[in-house]
């Protein structure tokens, strides 16, 4: 039977706030239940082994598409953003793990997205066949010569690899089928919305060679894990042509090669993985209290996604590509409505441009609205929420489980004192303490950034800002903070959070959370990404270089 | 205009003239063109999240004189045809940290009774580790492949329906496809636009010849994709085949229903769903709610599943109820001990209440079936993932079972099993499958979450 409920505080959030004091069998405390012991976060492991010259690539499970790469794909096949978009709107969004959403054990094709699939798929053919001179690469009163030719490039693009005869005549057998009854263009159309739904296209399947033992990935399964990396996409005809004329066998192609994509536009996509990270991909829909944020933009949601994208874009992708500039950059990009939300002068139109920040207390991918704001509350910042997100999602920390069916005496609480001052007077219950002393000192720091993201000095309660924080609980870094930026500046040249940010690359482009297996892999890529003076592109470009990158292991049936 | 909006407006329009039918007489298995005396029994879960006001929920607490309090008053209507339970354990705990979440993630994941796997997500597991999805199917997805396995012609084995939120993960996904020892999740449905064209498509007659041009070209597609699937399966991880292998099923499940429509009963047609919306707006959860109950409804009518697990939000929902007055989200102000918080959460679940009764029972009332209504072959199974939000307490929920429970159940009672040793959450949802007709089933679920047996005094 539960026991008796007592007082609670207005503020727990996610984890409640009583962590680690299970009794031995884990049932429910009761109210005279003993001391708690402190609370410990889960540290991830440093990422220091003994590499040997024996390649130990981590398992390599089957990827199916992301959605994202699903409409990429789209897009770089047809050359329609518009409907690549309209075709994968209603697509149910798959399983987060580990706050991404390309974990590929939990990618499959259920009922519900088959059906999705294959209307997307119907979708797309008829609408590409409406230009059929610009799709077709022959003249149709080529007949099934020109259907064979069409198969051999745009299947081909499709399945990212060369198809087998069979292949070939399965799809003109699927021509013929369309063709019968109608005419060329519906042949066409009935081979798009088939390869659109083949098991070829929507997985990527790495079956070639000897599947029992470890070996070398075949070179358009490397041109495929290039682009669905670097590009969140299909490979491009270059990539395909290097594949194919073996100029993407050694470690030092696909150096070139990864080169090479880095500085193509397509790479902007890479910002896939970092709104994930950080959540800024839920900021979509971002409502307030029209009471205490009156007057808010039209999509302020998307205006914060918008911002956190320039950041990355232009930190990252185009600019020096530094981690210290990524999480710690004293500056931002606004356009005219962000601007004028911000309060920030001069700057008008939809194009967004760079502006400092001056508090001297904000900067960073971090502090751009987007991460700070998306798991705020309607009415207020929540100071837990941010800092669950440093520890978990900066610092790679797990946070325990609070039991059921916990009593929890807090006393009356001043009501009236700041979310800071409640959450310190939480803290001086032993109840509280153990998992909000992981979290509130690390998101106080923030506090002079409100809910919609704009800097104040006081915050919706009256009260004066305060801003000073403390990092617990880590290997190095532990000790008081003044304020988000000199907390964001520590983080970013900590190795806590370098290594935090090799192992959340990692499972973004593995699919996958790391294994023992993949330890070395990791540890060459730290090393690259520290002997690159911690440059994220070098990192990204150092991942592909790894044994796990590069190798498969051998498959157990 | 692309043809996919085509055909959705098309619909629409088409919809809400009440026109029979157009079964295509040659395509109607042999079951329905029997005209099966007896009709079939459906069941929906439906959810309300963040648990309630556990001292609150009744007034008076005797077995038929009981009194439902003011969040359960909407109730009160068809008390007759419930049973109230509460006193119900979910029993986590008995699981060892690492294989449970918090009380949240774990009492969310009540309808797949089974320990929590790992590797998901960096909150709420064990020895500082990462905890994941549970590792074991739910109830709806194992009734469905008995219902499908007994009754072919039913198109869907089940049907998960969430109102709201677009991203899916370990808080907001209660349906789970398993196989025992596996974490598959199963993402909700969250359109009813789509989702109502997804089970309905083809049904009126002007779309029929479409529809069949479409069949062919839908056969011809799923023809290559089942050939690479076969190909494909032999060279994998058994882990990954199994993926390939749902493909596999999920292809059988449309071929299944490109082999025509099923009807009934005469109450069976289309509808007019009206206008689309942002199914993402908190101002709209009322309106996709009500939508998600009419296509269960009719569902169930036109035998296109017997199984739908709904979900007013995932749990932890922080929906603000701003057409009740509040600021804060529901789960934040879950976790508040005050008077004036409580208060806003039984407004919050009498409004449930009163969405549920009007949505769901009054829809299922009016369509007719037999001598009476669909309603009176529907059980309908209401839960949290807590019994009360501000202790994540999981020890004494309250199940209440309505519809068709009379013919399982002695209903118009309480029963409080708390003083029972047999009062298992997982041992109670055996009931499900007896209803449903599947009395060979004795438990659900992992045993450490079981009592060793079905709770007494309830049939």
């Amino acid at each position: 039977m539960r026991p008796m409920r007592w007082l609670l505080p207005l503020l727990l959030i996610i984890t409640g706030c009583e962590g680690s004091f299970m009794g031995a069998t884990g049932a429910p405390l009761s109210p005279d239940s003993p001391p708690l012991t402190p609370i410990v976060p889960g540290q991830t492991q440093p990422i220091v082994t003994a590499c040997t010259d024996t390649p130990t690539p981590g398992p390599a499970p089957l990827r199916r598409l992301s959605h994202e790469e699903y409409q990429n794909a789209l897009v770089d096949l047809f050359g329609d953003e518009a409907l690549a978009k309209q075709a994968t709107t209603d697509f149910v969004a798959d399983p987060v793990s580990l706050g991404f959403r390309n974990a590929a054990r939990f990618l499959d094709v259920k009922p519900v997205l088959l059906q999705s699939y294959q209307a997307a798929a119907e979708l797309v053919a008829s609408e590409a066949v409406k230009d059929l001179p610009g799709l077709v690469p022959c003249d149709p009163s080529g007949g099934e010569g020109c259907a064979r030719t069409f198969i051999e490039t745009f299947v081909r693009r499709a399945y990212r690899r060369e198809l087998t005869p069979e292949e070939v005549e399965r799809y003109l057998t699927v021509f013929r089928a369309g063709v019968m009854g109608a005419d060329f263009k519906t042949g066409i159309e009935w081979v798009v919305g088939t390869a659109l739904q083949a098991p070829n296209f929507l997985y990527r399947p790495e079956v070639e060679g000897d599947l029992t033992r470890t070996q070398a990935v075949s070179p358009y399964e490397l041109a495929s894990r290039l682009s669905f990396f670097l590009w969140q996409s299909i490979p491009d005809e270059a990539l395909l042509d290097a594949a194919r004329t073996g100029r993407l066998a050694t470690k030092e192609d696909v150096e070139r090669e990864a080169r090479r994509m880095l500085a193509d536009p397509k790479a902007h996509r890479l910002f896939n993985f970092f709104e994930q990270w950080l959540d800024v991909d839920e900021l979509v829909g971002l409502r307030r209290d029209a009471t205490v944020f009156p007057g808010l933009p039209a999509a302020l949601g998307e205006l914060l996604r918008e911002e956190a994208r320039e950041y990355v874009t232009r930190t990252v992708l185009d600019g020096d590509g530094s981690l210290e500039t990524l999480l710690a950059g004293e500056f931002s990009y606004v356009n005219g409505p962000l601007a004028q939300h911000y309060g920030l002068s001069g700057i008008t139109g939809s194009a967004f441009q760079r502006v400092d920040w001056t508090s001297g207390k904000r900067g960073g991918f971090f502090m751009t609205s987007g991460p700070l704001v998306s798991h705020d509350k309607q009415t207020r910042t929540s100071i837990v929420n941010r800092g669950l997100r440093v520890r978990t999602l900066l610092l790679c920390q797990n946070i325990p489980a609070p039991p059921d069916n916990v009593p929890l005496n807090l006393g009356p609480i001043d009501s009236t004192a700041s979310q800071g001052d409640r959450l310190a007077a939480h803290r001086t219950e032993a109840a509280c303490a153990g998992c909000h002393n992981l979290l509130d000192p690390l998101g106080e720091p923030f506090e002079n950034v409100d809910a919609v993201g704009r800097e104040r000095a006081i915050d919706e309660g009256g009260h004066a800002v305060k801003t000073a924080g403390e990092v617990t609980g880590t290997r190095t870094l532990d000790g008081p903070v003044p304020d988000g930026l000199t907390l964001m500046k520590k983080l970013a040249v900590s190795d806590e959070v370098r290594e935090c940010v090799v192992t959340q690359t990692f499972r973004f482009t593995a699919g996958r959370e790391e294994q023992p297996a993949d330890l070395c892999s990791r540890q060459r890529t730290l090393q690259a990404f520290k002997d690159a003076n911690w440059n994220m592109k070098e990192l990204f470009v150092a991942m592909t270089q790894t044994d796990d990158f590069l190798m498969k292991p051998a498959i157990t049936p | 205009m692309s043809r996919f909006n085509f055909s959705r407006r098309w619909m629409l329009r088409a919809g809400g003239v009440t026109l029979a039918l157009p079964v295509l007489e040659s395509l109607l298995p042999r079951e329905a063109r029997a005209q099966a005396a007896e009709a079939p029994r459906r069941i929906i879960f439906v959810f309300t999240a963040n648990g309630d006001q556990i001292s609150r929920r009744f007034t008076t607490k005797g077995e038929t004189n009981f009194v439902l309090g003011e969040f359960l008053a909407p109730f009160e209507p068809y008390r007759a045809d419930m049973l109230f339970v509460e006193g119900i354990d979910k029993y986590h705990y008995r699981l060892p940290a690492g294989e449970r979440a918090d009380g949240h993630q774990q009492g969310g994941s009540a309808l797949a009774p089974w320990p929590s796997g790992t590797g998901s997500f960096p909150i709420g597991g064990g020895n500082g580790a990462t905890i994941g999805y549970v590792k074991g199917p739910s109830i709806d997805k194992v009734l469905g492949e008995r219902v499908q396995a007994a009754n072919p012609s039913v198109r869907h084995q089940h049907l998960v329906y969430r109102v709201g939120d677009r991203s899916n993960n370990i808080w907001n996904q209660h349906g789970h496809a398993g196989p025992v020892g596996t974490q598959n999740p199963i993402p909700p449905e969250t359109s009813p636009f789509t989702a109502y064209t997804r089970i309905f498509a083809d049904v009126d007659p002007a779309a029929r010849e479409a529809a069949l041009r479409r069949l062919r070209m839908r056969q011809s597609a799923l023809d290559v994709v089942k050939t690479e699937l076969s190909q494909l399966k032999p060279k994998l991880s058994a882990d990954d085949a199994r993926r390939l292998e749902q493909h596999e099923t999920s292809v059988r499940d449309l071929e299944r229903s490109l082999s025509g429509m099923v009807a009934n009963v005469p109450a069976c047609t289309t509808l007019n769903l009206g206008s689309t919306l942002d199914v993402y707006s908190q101002a709209n959860w009322d309106e996709v709610g009500s939508l998600f109950f009419r296509i269960s409804a009719m569902a169930f009518a036109c035998d296109l599943t017997r199984v739908v697990n709904f979900n007013w939000s995932g749990n932890t929902s922080d929906r603000v109820y701003a057409e009740l007055g509040h600021t804060d989200g529901h789960h934040t102000i879950s976790h508040d001990s005050s008077d004036d918080a409580f208060a806003k959460i039984r407004q919050i679940h009498r409004l449930l209440a009163q969405r549920t009764v009007t949505g769901l029972y009054e829809q299922l009332k009016a369509l007719p079936e037999g001598a009476g209504t669909v309603y009176d072959n529907t059980l309908v199974v209401h839960w949290s993932e807590l019994d009360q939000g501000d202790t994540h307490g999981n020890s004494n929920n309250l199940v209440m079972f309505g519809g068709g429970a009379k013919k399982l159940f002695r209903t118009g009672r309480y029963v409080n099993l708390g003083t029972q040793s047999r009062d298992s959450f997982s041992d109670l949802l055996v009931y499900c499958f007896h209803f449903m007709g599947f009395t060979d089933v004795t438990s659900f679920g992992d045993s450490r979450l079981s009592q060793g047996g079905l709770p007494p005094g309830l049939v």
